[in-house]
């Protein structure tokens, strides 16, 4: 996730925020490379969702969790192990 | 009706005005009659006339006197002239082009004639616009980088240690506050902005006596402290970056570098 697709990556979630889903769980399993472009493009869409949902996000491979870490990402999004753990979190949050 | 183009006929024959004014109406425009040069002049003044056909031969105000006037007026929009000659000299077209009238109309007036001229001002006009605010776009972005850089320049203040102001007849800015709320500094400023836009910085301060590190890191990768053996730890466990969360929090942290020793930064944006 990177400058390349960030702005694409950024309107797909922000269009399904604004067709009314409100908790959304992203898997990074197949993301290799975030650079600040795409982290910049995620957490515009936290913002976009504020208080109104929830944004989780899961899979993230070791050098991608490393780039949350020295961001101090991994206290602002809920970090998951997997999809299922991440949207049984949701289920129970709702 | 209202957000039609303007154009204003300066005219002092009733005829010819209301003929001109009919045509006008027909290709789509709002005319404007006015029966002098000074009629013509106080309307380009209180209303958004953005092509004025004037007469040469007019009371108070002739054709090339109210093309002066009218080029003398502050606007924020271009006027396009259009002159109706007739048998006037070469002498009176150049001076007419030479005081800002942009076009001319002969006598016959004939409206295939007028159409175009009026289709070639709209161009113009079209094309002024847009370098208005183009120069306008520009001009914004050049006060948002100038402000931007006085920020800079206000951080860079504030990393000077408090040192004697009066240097060899010199003043010299001099403020120190601890990193962390630098980073705070900036991050107040910075956030709040309509787009993803951030920055990651790492920053500190050096006691060169004792070897002692200051600093505050914020979503800058970690630097290392190499010891003089060749040893070397990473220095910092993250922060956020600045002006992306505006509740984000910087603390100050300290580690001490060897004396041998370096810090190694590297790496101009985070990535991984």
């Amino acid at each position: 996730l990177t400058a390349a697709n960030a702005t694409a990556f950024k309107e797909a979630l922000v269009g399904l925020i604004d067709q009314g889903n409100s908790q959304l769980v992203i898997d990074f399993s197949t993301v290799t490379f975030l650079d600040s472009s795409g982290l910049g493009a995620l957490v515009g869409v936290l913002k976009k969702i504020g208080h109104r949902g929830d944004l989780l996000v899961c899979g993230l491979i070791s050098d991608v969790e490393q780039m949350f870490q020295v961001c101090r990402m991994d206290r602002v999004f809920g970090i998951h192990p997997n999809v299922e753990i991440a949207v049984q979190t949701l289920k129970e949050r709702v | 009706m209202t957000n039609r183009i303007k154009i204003l006929v300066a005219e002092d024959n009733i005829v010819q005005r209301a003929y001109l004014s009919k045509l006008i109406e027909a290709l789509g425009f709002d005319p404007v009659p006015a029966q002098d040069g000074q009629e013509a002049l106080d309307l380009v003044r209180s209303m958004k006339v953005q092509i004025v056909i004037s007469d040469y031969q007019m009371p108070k105000l002739n054709g090339i006197e109210l093309t002066q006037a009218i080029r003398a007026l502050e606007l924020d929009h271009y006027v396009y002239i259009v002159m109706i000659t007739g048998s006037e000299e070469d002498s009176v077209k150049s001076l007419a082009l030479d005081v800002g009238v942009d076009d001319f109309l002969n006598k016959t007036r004939s409206p295939v004639m007028l159409n175009a001229r009026i289709r070639a001002a709209i161009r113009l006009i079209n094309h002024a616009e847009e370098l208005a605010e183009r120069t306008r776009v520009l001009k914004e972005s050049n006060d948002h980088i100038r402000e931007d850089l006085r920020a800079a320049a206000a951080a860079q203040r504030q990393l000077l240690p408090d040192i004697k102001k009066d240097l060899l007849g010199f003043t010299v800015a001099s403020a120190f506050v601890p990193s962390s709320s630098l980073v705070a500094n900036l991050n107040n400023r910075f956030c709040g902005s309509e787009n993803d836009e951030y920055f990651t910085m790492f920053c500190g301060v050096i006691d060169t006596q004792s070897g002692q590190l200051d600093y505050c890191q914020a979503g800058y990768p970690s630097p290392y402290n190499v010891a003089p053996t060749g040893d070397a730890q990473p220095v910092g466990t993250g922060g956020f970056p600045v002006g992306m969360l505006d509740f984000a929090t910087y603390e100050n942290e300290t580690t001490a570098i060897e004396k041998g020793g370096a810090l190694v930064v590297s790496g101009p944006v985070p990535t991984v």
